[in-house]
C-alpha cells in the first residue's frame, strides 16, 4: 500500500469521526457538514457528485447519513474507503450510546430526571411530526403519492400489517406503476 | 449467540427497508423490538429524545442502544453492524455506474412507490408513540380525566406550537422536559 493511499485513509476516518461525533439530529445536518469536508477543504469529489450522491443515498436503502458516509468514502479510496468512511461515522455514536445504554437504569434511578422524561415523551411526538412535516412538503404530491399513502398509513396503522411487507410491497407497486405506463405508451 | 445472529438479522432487515430518514425507521424498529420481548414501547420513546440530544445518525444510536440492552456490547456491534451493512452492500454495487442508476426508471419508479410508504410509517410512528404516551393503559373514561391527561395536553399544545414556530430539536425537547420537571415537583408538593 502506497504512503498516499494511506494517508487518504487516515484522513478519510478522520474526517468522518469528526462527522459523526459532531452533528447531532442525522441526515440533513450531516450532508451539509460532509459536503463542507469532502467538497471544499479535502476535495475528495467535486460539488456536482455530491449532489447525486445525495440523490443516490435518498434512493438506496438504509439511513441517509450512513449511505452518504459510503458513497463519499467510495468515491475518494474505493472499497476500503466506503468501509472506512462508515466506521469513522459509526464508531463516536456508538461509544457515546454504549455509555448512555450502560448507565441507563441509574439516570432512572433519579427522580428529577423521571419528571423530565414524563414531558419529553410528549415532546417526542413532536420531533416526529416535525420530521412528518419535513418529509411531506419536500417530495411532489400526485394522486398515486395520496393513494400509496393512505394505503400505507391504513395498513400499518389501522390493520396491524407488518412494517416490512408494507415496504416492500410499496416499492413493487412503484416499479408495477412505471410497467404499466410504459405499456400504455406502447399502444 | 443465537439473540446476537438475530440481533444482526433483524437489524440488516431493518437497514434494508429504511428509505429516508431516521424517523422512517421508528415504527420498524418498534414494531421488530417489542415483537421480541426486547424493550418495551416506552423505553424506545425515552430513547428517540436520548438519540436526537447526541451526536450521530439516529438509526446507529437506535441499533447500538437496543443492541446494548439486549446483549451488551457484543449485542451493540451485531446491531450496528447490522443496520450498516446493506448500505455498504448496496452503495459498493452501485457506486461505479451511479449514474445509471440515478437515471433508471425503474429505480425513480420503485422510489415513486416507497416515499410516500416511507412517510405514511411516519405518520404511523406518530400514532403509536402517540397511543402510548396518552392512552397507556388502553381507551377508557379512568385514562382520560386524569391529571396526568391534563399536563399531557398542556404540553402536546406547547410543543405544537413550537413545531409550528419551526424551533429547533432541541429546544422543543427543553421545553417538554421542563414541563415534566416543573409537573412532577407540582405532584410532590400538593399530592
Amino acid at each position: 500500500m502506497s504512503k498516499k493511499k494511506l494517508s487518504t485513509y487516515g484522513e478519510l476516518f478522520w474526517s468522518f469521526f469528526k462527522i459523526g461525533a459532531l452533528t447531532f439530529g442525522g441526515g440533513a445536518a450531516m450532508i451539509s457538514f460532509m459536503s463542507a469536508e469532502a467538497v471544499d477543504k479535502k476535495k475528495w469529489i467535486t460539488d456536482e457528485e455530491m449532489l447525486d450522491i445525495v440523490t443516490v443515498a435518498e434512493s438506496t436503502p438504509g439511513p441517509i447519513a450512513v449511505n452518504t458516509a459510503t458513497f463519499v468514502g467510495y468515491r475518494a479510496a474505493g472499497s476500503l474507503g466506503s468501509v472506512i468512511a462508515t466506521l469513522g461515522t459509526v464508531i463516536p455514536p456508538f461509544i457515546i450510546m454504549t455509555f448512555i445504554a450502560a448507565f441507563f437504569d441509574f439516570f432512572k434511578s433519579i427522580e428529577a430526571i423521571n419528571y423530565m422524561f414524563m414531558g419529553v415523551r410528549v415532546g417526542v411526538i413532536a420531533l416526529i411530526l416535525k420530521a412528518f412535516l419535513k418529509m411531506f412538503s419536500s417530495c411532489k404530491k400526485d394522486a398515486f403519492f395520496y393513494i400509496m399513502f393512505v394505503l400505507a398509513f391504513c395498513a400499518v396503522a389501522v390493520f396491524g400489517a407488518g412494517t416490512i411487507p408494507v415496504i416492500i410491497s410499496a416499492g413493487l407497486i412503484g416499479v408495477g406503476s412505471v410497467l404499466v405506463s410504459l405499456r400504455r405508451d406502447k399502444k | 449467540m443465537i439473540q446476537i445472529l438475530s440481533l444482526l438479522w433483524i437489524f440488516f432487515k431493518i437497514g434494508a427497508c429504511t428509505f429516508g430518514g431516521g424517523y422512517a425507521m421508528v415504527e420498524l424498529v418498534a414494531e421488530q423490538v417489542t415483537s421480541h420481548g426486547w424493550m418495551e414501547m416506552q423505553e424506545i420513546i425515552d430513547f428517540i429524545a436520548i438519540s436526537e440530544s447526541t451526536p450521530g445518525p439516529i438509526a446507529i444510536n437506535m441499533a447500538t442502544y437496543v443492541g446494548f440492552n439486549v446483549a451488551g456490547i457484543p449485542g451493540a456491534v451485531a446491531a450496528t453492524t447490522g443496520v450498516v451493512l446493506p448500505s455498504l452492500i448496496v452503495i459498493m454495487i452501485i457506486a461505479r455506474f451511479y449514474k445509471k442508476f440515478i437515471a433508471n426508471r425503474y429505480v425513480a419508479g420503485a422510489m415513486r412507490g416507497l416515499r410516500p410508504a416511507a412517510i405514511a410509517l411516519i405518520s404511523a410512528a406518530m400514532v403509536s408513540v402517540g397511543t402510548e404516551v396518552f392512552l397507556p393503559f388502553g381507551f377508557s373514561v379512568q385514562s382520560i380525566l386524569t391529571f396526568d391527561m391534563l399536563f399531557s395536553v398542556i404540553t402536546l399544545g406547547l410543543c405544537l406550537f413550537l413545531v409550528y414556530k419551526k424551533a429547533k430539536p432541541h429546544f422543543i425537547l427543553l421545553a417538554s422536559a421542563a414541563c415534566g420537571l416543573l409537573w412532577g415537583s407540582i405532584q410532590n408538593l400538593f399530592m
